[in-house]
């Protein structure tokens, strides 16, 4: 049931995403720079879930949706779905994303690595030249876009998120 | 038996991860959509648009909004006259919308009256920062084909790299893997202009491989020279805002601000023949 009601948010979450992508963000540049909203969302995605399969489903599904309404290679944005889940995922075993500095930060390393995947990708397979300083300023300026968007939306999810956490000790502890 | 499981999930996501990175290398071509992708793009695109529209229709009546306010401060004899005025205001703007649309449309084909166009609506735009694609609403169902021109009325905004049913990617002359061939109009000396990644949120190409007996200036326009294939020859790309020049063809180079604003690009013609 908890399943269900969580895949149900998240396609609600995706659409808002490709709003605010698409219609917001797209207009709002800094620098000329977009911020990367699917890194923040795949990242709540991973976060919120209960198993490691149902996150990686979706955000393969997601990317793949994403690649074909608006990307450039179809199969780019599953991959980098299917990467943020799986090292999220790993790296919430380990650590808590519930303080609001670890979560931006973590935005901010992931958002990161994720803009030189996507700047790589692109150089590779389209031959563009490779401009050191102008590759540079989008991965950062998307980065820093991205750390601070966290700030804003951290706060709307952090309630949800701590019940979340608190619900999977409880049931842990009867396993 | 653990470590068994544990090879086995491991493998598993190296799978998935090689499979998505096969399917990326493969789709990096011009092409028709697969079936998959039809599918896909039928569930999309109905929302696509409806997201395209319910952004027009949030641009179009935060205008109105301020009227309304205005309305509600009138004493109660004016507020039947108040409520005649919002409606003729409401006609009024639509009409100005159909107007502005109605021109740039009319605009593009007297521009271009010898060549087949398509009207179409652009309905996304570049999402990402590492490429320049944009939605149109037009697709294999409209006979779009890949490898079409696409202009607007200023000039050359690029060529069809995907198609549907009922939508195209088109890939703008800007994106940082786009090149094209041009020419001086004025002298029809042959150059190359290149899409380039700090170049393209600017709307403007490089323009390289310029010979070094090429006089180049600031103020001239480069057009499309039709050799490649790819674009009818005689559309104007944009004009030249800086030439750096240097002692040899590979290091001169000059920046083009393409005649297309691809920011506020609302409406292209696909060239179907």
């Amino acid at each position: 049931m908890r399943n269900i009601k969580y895949i149900i948010v998240s396609i609600i979450l995706y659409m808002l995403y490709i709003i605010l992508q698409v219609n917001v963000f797209s207009n709002l540049p800094i620098l000329g720079v977009m911020p990367n909203l699917f890194v923040i969302f795949v990242i709540y995605l991973s976060v919120f879930s209960y198993d490691n399969v149902t996150p990686s489903i979706l955000a393969v599904v997601f990317g793949a949706i994403y690649d074909v309404a608006y990307g450039s290679f179809l199969g780019l944005y599953a991959l980098l779905g299917f990467l943020i889940v799986t090292i999220t995922t790993l790296f919430c075993n380990r650590v808590s994303l519930e303080p609001k500095i670890g979560m931006m930060l973590y935005v901010f390393i992931v958002t990161f690595f994720a803009e030189i995947f996507l700047g790589i990708i692109q150089i590779l397979l389209t031959g563009s030249t490779f401009m050191l300083g102008d590759f540079v300023t989008i991965v950062l300026v998307a980065s820093i876009y991205n750390f601070i968007l966290t700030l804003l939306i951290h706060p709307i999810f952090s309630g949800y998120l701590k019940d979340r956490n608190d619900s999977t000790k409880v049931l842990g502890r009867y396993r | 038996m653990r470590k068994g499981n544990s090879i086995l999930k491991i493998s598993a996501y190296v799978l998935v991860i090689i499979l998505l990175l096969v399917i990326v290398i493969w789709t990096n071509r011009q092409r028709e959509g697969t079936v998959v992708e039809t599918v896909l793009s039928y569930t999309v695109i109905p929302v696509q648009r409806g997201i395209s529209y319910f952004s027009s229709w949030i641009t179009g009546s935060h205008e109105i909004f301020p009227q309304i306010d205005e309305l509600k401060k009138k004493n109660n004899e004016l507020n039947s006259e108040n409520e005649n005025l919002k409606k003729q205001l409401a006609d009024y703007q639509l009409a100005l919308q159909e107007n502005k649309m109605l021109k740039e449309q009319m605009n593009l084909t007297q521009k271009y009256p010898e060549l087949k166009t398509l009207s179409s609506v652009v309905i996304a735009d570049s999402t990402n920062n590492w490429n320049q694609i944009l939605v149109i609403n037009q697709g294999k169902n409209d006979g779009v084909e890949v490898g079409m021109t696409v202009i607007s009325d200023k000039g050359l905004v690029g060529y069809v790299k995907e198609v549907h049913d009922n939508t195209s990617k088109v890939l703008c002359v800007t994106d940082s893997g786009s090149s094209v061939s041009g020419r001086v109009t004025k002298t029809k000396e042959a150059i190359v202009c290149r899409g380039e990644l700090g170049l393209q949120e600017k709307s403007q190409m490089k323009l390289m491989y310029i010979p070094t007996d090429v006089s180049l200036a600031v103020g001239d326009i480069v057009e499309t020279s039709g050799m490649g294939g790819v674009y009818k020859k005689g559309i104007t790309i944009g004009e030249v805002v800086e030439v750096v020049e240097a002692n040899n063809t590979l290091e001169t180079y000059a920046i083009v601000q393409t005649a297309v604003d691809f920011s506020t690009l609302e409406y292209v013609l696909v060239v179907l023949e």
